[in-house]
């Protein structure tokens, strides 16, 4: 069976059967798109204009949250045909382990549940009516808040269903989307906005979703020139060969690459706790094998004088004993061969680095191991991990010395996985904050944000929409225009 | 300016019986490559003994001199192991050379591969020179072989009769501005065994001599005497740029050529292998099978160079492997090889690398290329013996998600003024 | 008997009392499988050399280092050379027998034993066998390979002959072994017993008399007593990837005789 990466119900039958088609394989599975052109992306955005007026500008946002609400009922169904087309494509495509995709796809889709996304609104808008009309502003007067009517939605990287959250968060803002699919994982958002068809087709004529080559500057600039704003996730790299393309007159919402770190108190290495900590950590190392922005690159241990807790090589060994058996059931996916000479040479690195330093070790399993626990030292410039489940361990004696090693990743550091006593949280949090940190997350559920995130440390929904404020002015001052004329009472 | 003669004769006497079979395994016509099979294990032998860093290495990958069968098992350092340790069989300060890399990727940290005396690094370059760059004057360069002493194999300069010679322009600084350099090594020897006395280095403190080298083009024409051009591939570019400025071009005479190494570095615009040949060829009027790449780094002592130019000139040139190296293409998590044309790094085996490691794993990606000398067994004696296809380094990898790679957190980390993610 | 392979090639072995019997039995063993070896014994005897020869022809590396394993200092040694010499190690074989005599007519009986004699034999088994893992557990965790085999005796569930302060130090190991298996599971590694019948041919044995044999030939289902490498077999089995999800077991190799 040929899957169908575009989603194009903008275009009329006789349109659709007039384009041309390209087949690819991918993993085993064999894809399908249309040849993109300038003129077709052109079209597509008119038409994403047309449909965003007629169907998303005057439509409630609470109806588009009941909308989306059944899509994801759908989802939660685990015979629900596209969910067992993601589950059965998306390993091959990306290589990730079945029962991982499998596992982490289904908490993913719980996260667009109608009470989630209430709750996600309602953290960028107190009240969400301020995106169908003016509403009373706390500063007083009124105000109401827009999403730009076109989005072009650029999407990277291989894990698997992200770009489903971007096209969601441009329906709650009633912004019509043109989607480009990575080409690492470029699935899931045609099925998710298959789903949404068959639910509301009038909220999915506003989504398209049609892949072309990164970069490509006639399509590109068509694609942009038809959007008021353009979101893109991707490398730094490729956001600033971004940036110099887009024109001015649209905005540019940037998701860089990040990287992610986690904290572990003196009280999570005690004797009596220390394997479940390292099984949580694990498990955030193995989640997309560390693609995904989420996972730790680097786990700061605090080592206090006491004897309560085991030594940092043991529980480096405990870590290396929970990849392991995380590979047995979920293997790594396959690198490659760029990555897996640069993760060959950060294992090397790190090994030449424990002989002369006692305070450094290295845990794998030989040459080609599929796993890494590099034990190091607070001392040198931070150093992220080349992923595929590569973690550096470095003991701290005092949480200061976490921020002073996140110094130099200060703007690019997203999450942190915490293991503390529930009254050290905030002390650790004080720090990480204060480092750039913006999401500090239990250890262990590091790959599962919650609802209402700020992505990037930025309001998701907020960065999107543009405000109208009609100032308590407006109210106090125009009696005087009012033919009913009270003025003079 | 011309360059100095250096004196390269070595000490034979000074040559381990090791050395001297290496050297005399390189210098043979007619090498039997049961040869290099015996030498690798002995010369691995040598340096697992001399070498501590590299016993260590080995020993925790539980390679010994007396478990290994064959040289496929000898253990490859990586690069970064020319950084980290002290890879060598010989103290620094006994070392006839230091060659140390240009530190492009990170300035604080230099491969350094020591070499005890530069006789097999000589032989090799000088080998490889006259079977690959200048084959139709192949009278055999062991002048000094056949002389009857079989372990000098430097003539003393000017025992080359005069017609194996040419005049040798060289877009490089001479040796000894750049002591720690092996292009310069490698091409000022070239120039005192191969060039006549009226050969230049066009590269100083001052930078490329462009006017000079147009002269020299300008004289090759009047005079009909063929030129040899050698230099990095950067300092060509330079050079085609400042010809393409002043609208200059040449038709040097017949016999002429080139021969350029090393990638771009950020030191000029990037440029195929295909424009550059192209561009010899409209702005010197050398032929493009009269132009050659090679392909060496600072950590081997050996240098391949492309199928040319013998006969057609293929789109894709390959790399030809010496009878004293293998270049194995290899899974970089594994180190086996990969199958035959199928992409992998290149690890070297390296006869006349040996005052450091004979096996080097490079970060270079290539394949195999043309028909397959191992026929399925990996072990066979053809292992590593295939013209090798380069791609390009593997450095850098860019994570597929949206999880920052190494190298890009390092940039991060260099530049301070990282734009926000979100403006 | 015991075959040949590649299986534990790259593998570093330590057995502690390998210098004649059971334990030159394992030595051999392990490396006629791959595994370097490192032979242990009190003294460095023309017995141990033989077994390093053995060693070496099966195309493995083997040392002897001479060393008293209830020493604490002297098994820090022992590891230390071990790793020195052959790489970390990733098989430890608890062997060493403090001096012991199966003799069931000059046996020390609950009436003439002393509780240095139970100190004694409990320092022995349970003491070395501490002091070694100590020593090796950095080189034994964290990858999945290290093992950890003791060998102990079928007399801890079948005590045909009483010997108090060797069934009790032996018994002793097999509650460690089960603890380092909880203890050491987490980081990779398994911990496992064997536990032999009577062995005839170990110097050991050479107090116990025909008629003892006879009689616990016939009340053995498989019809004879242990030989060295029936021992050696199954601590291959534990030092292999075959039983490599197997940990707290004590198998007991003795022909039938105990069934559990």
């Amino acid at each position: 069976m040929t899957l169908d990466v575009s989603f194009l119900p903008q275009l009329t039958d006789a349109e659709h059967s007039a384009l041309t088609w390209t087949t690819s394989t991918r993993g085993g599975v064999a894809l399908q798109a249309p040849e993109p052109t300038p003129a077709l992306v052109t079209t597509l955005t008119e038409r994403l204009r047309d449909a965003q007026q007629t169907h998303l500008a005057d439509r409630s946002v609470l109806d588009i949250v009941d909308a989306l609400g059944r899509v994801q009922a759908l989802w939660a169904n685990p015979d629900f045909s596209l969910r067992r087309t993601a589950e059965d494509a998306l390993p091959r495509l990306t290589g990730y382990a079945p029962l991982h995709v499998r596992r982490t796809l289904r908490d993913y889709l719980t996260t667009f549940r109608r009470d989630r996304l209430l709750r996600f609104l309602a953290q960028d808008f107190p009240d969400p009516g301020v995106l169908d009309g003016f509403r009373p502003s706390p500063a007083g007067g009124r105000r109401r808040a827009r999403g730009p009517a076109v989005l072009t939605q650029v999407f990277a990287g291989n894990v698997p269903g992200l770009p489903a959250w971007d096209l969601i968060c441009g329906l709650l803002v009633k912004s019509a989307s043109l989607g480009k699919p990575a080409s690492g994982e470029p699935l899931f958002a045609s099925l998710f906005t298959r789903s949404l068809a068959e639910i509301d087709a009038d909220l999915a004529s506003c989504l398209a979703i049609l892949p072309w080559p990164g970069g490509d500057d006639a399509i590109e600039t068509a694609a942009f020139a038809g959007s008021d704003a353009v979101v893109a996730t991707g490398s730094r790299a490729a956001l600033a060969d971004l940036r110099t393309r887009v024109p001015a007159r649209v905005r540019l919402i940037e998701h860089g690459a990040t990287v992610s770190v986690a904290v572990l108190a003196a009280e999570a290495l005690r004797t009596d706790r220390y394997t479940e900590t390292a099984r949580r950590l694990a498990r955030d190392i193995a989640h997309y094998d560390q693609q995904a922005c989420l996972s730790p690159h680097v786990a700061y241990i605090e080592t206090t004088a006491s004897d309560t807790g085991v030594p940092v090589d043991v529980f480096a060994a405990a870590v290396a004993t929970e990849l392991a058996a995380i590979e047995r059931r979920n293997p790594r996916a396959p690198l490659t061969l760029e990555e897996a000479a640069a993760w060959t040479s950060a294992r090397e690195d790190a090994e030449f680095s424990t002989w002369d330093d006692e305070a450094q070790s290295l845990f794998t399993a030989g040459d080609d191991s599929p796993w890494a626990v590099s034990v190091e030292t607070v001392n040198s410039p931070f150093q992220a991990s080349p992923l595929g489940r590569f973690v550096r361990l470095i003991p701290v004696t005092e949480p200061s010395a976490i921020g002073r090693s996140l110094a130099g990743v200060t703007r690019i550091v997203q999450s942190a996985g915490l293991a503390c006593a529930p009254a050290r949280a905030e002390e650790f949090a004080e720090v990480l904050s204060a480092a750039g940190v913006d999401r500090v997350a239990a250890l262990g559920r590091m790959g599962a944000p919650a609802a209402g995130w700020h992505h990037d440390g930025r309001p998701g929904l907020g960065d999107l929409v543009t405000w109208t404020d009609l100032e308590p002015s407006v109210d106090a001052e125009l009696d005087l225009y009012d033919p009913d004329d009270r003025s003079g009472a | 300016m011309t360059t100095a003669s250096h004196p390269t004769s070595h000490d034979s006497a000074a040559l381990s019986a090791l050395d001297a079979d290496i050297l005399a395994f390189i210098q043979s016509e007619d090498p039997d490559p049961a040869t290099f099979d015996a030498l690798a294990l002995r010369l691995f032998a040598h340096q697992f003994e001399a070498n501590p860093a590299y016993q260590r290495y080995c020993r925790s990958r539980k390679a010994t001199p007396d478990r290994l069968r064959h040289w496929s098992e000898i253990p490859a350092v990586p690069l970064t192991a020319f950084k980290r340790l002290t890879l060598t069989t010989v103290p620094e300060k006994d070392a006839a050379a230091v060659f140390m890399t240009s530190g492009s990727t990170d300035p604080a940290s230099r491969g350094r591969n020591h070499h005890r005396h530069l006789a097999l690094y000589d032989a090799s370059l000088l080998r490889s020179f006259r079977d690959r760059f200048l084959p139709e004057q192949s009278s055999p360069l062991g002048d000094d072989s056949t002389s009857g002493a079989p372990t000098g194999y430097v003539a003393p300069d000017g025992a080359l009769p005069q017609c194996d010679r040419m005049r040798i322009l060289v877009l490089n600084a001479p040796r000894e501005q750049a002591p720690h350099s092996s292009i310069a090594h490698f091409f000022s020897t070239l120039v005192e065994h191969r060039g006549t006395p009226d050969s230049l280095h066009l590269v100083s403190d001052d930078g490329l001599d462009v006017d000079t080298a147009l002269n020299a083009f300008a004289q090759a024409e009047h005079s009909g005497k063929p030129l040899a051009v050698l230099g990095t591939s950067f300092s060509f570019v330079h050079l085609l740029d400042a010809m393409a400025d002043v609208d200059r071009t040449f038709r040097l005479p017949a016999g002429s050529r080139v021969l350029d190494t090393g990638g771009f570095k950020g030191k000029s615009r990037e440029v195929t292998a295909e424009d550059l040949r192209q561009a010899f060829r409209v702005r010197l009027g050398v032929p493009e099978d009269h132009c050659a790449n090679y392909y060496g780094m600072t950590e081997i002592s050996t240098q391949y160079y492309d199928r040319t130019p013998l006969g057609a000139v293929p789109d894709e040139r390959a790399k030809v492997v010496p009878h004293w190296a293998r270049l194995v293409v290899v899974d970089p998590l594994t180190r086996t090889p990969v199958p035959h044309g199928e992409p992998g790094l290149l690890l070297h085996l390296d006869l006349a690398n040996a005052s450091s490691c004979l096996a080097v794993l490079s970060d270079d990606i290539g394949w195999a290329a043309g028909s397959d000398p191992t026929a399925r067994a990996h072990t066979s004696p053809g292992l590593g013996t295939a013209d090798v296809v380069l791609r390009g380094r593997a450095a850098g990898a860019e994570a597929r998600g949206c999880s920052l790679a190494l190298d890009e957190v390092l940039s991060a980390n260099r530049t301070p003024a990282v734009p926000p993610s979100r403006p | 008997m015991l075959g040949t392979s590649r299986m534990l090639e790259g593998r570093t072995a330590l057995v502690t009392g390998s210098g004649r019997g059971i334990g030159a039995a394992i030595a051999r063993g392990l490396a006629q499988h791959g595994a370097d070896v490192a032979i242990n014994c009190l003294r460095d005897t023309e017995s141990a050399q033989q077994v390093v020869a053995d060693v070496e022809a099966a195309s493995g590396r083997g040392i002897v280092i001479a060393a008293d394993v209830t020493d604490p200092a002297a098994a820090r040694r022992l590891v230390e050379e071990t790793r020195e010499q052959l790489g970390p190690i990733d098989i430890v074989v608890h062997n060493a027998l403090a001096g012991f005599q199966f003799d069931p007519r000059g046996r020390r009986a609950a009436w003439n034993l002393s509780v240095e004699d139970y100190t004694a034999q409990v320092n022995a088994a349970v003491g070395a066998a501490h002091a070694v893992t100590q020593a090796a557990l950095p080189d034994l965790t964290g990858h999945g390979r290290g093992r950890i085999v003791s060998v102990l005796s079928d007399l801890i569930e079948r005590p045909g002959v009483p010997y108090p302060d060797y069934v009790t130090a032996k018994s002793a190991l097999l509650g460690w072994s089960r603890a380092m298996s909880a203890e050491l599971g987490p980081l990779g590694v398994t911990v496992n017993c064997v536990a032999p019948g009577l062995v005839p041919s170990t110097g050991a044995a050479s107090g116990t008399d025909d008629h003892l044999r006879d009689s616990l030939e016939a009340a053995t289902p498989l019809r004879r007593l242990a030989e060295p490498e029936d021992v050696a077999g199954a601590v291959l089995a534990f030092a292999s990837d075959w039983l490599g999800f197997v940990t707290g077991a004590c198998l007991f190799v003795d022909g039938g005789l105990v069934m559990r």
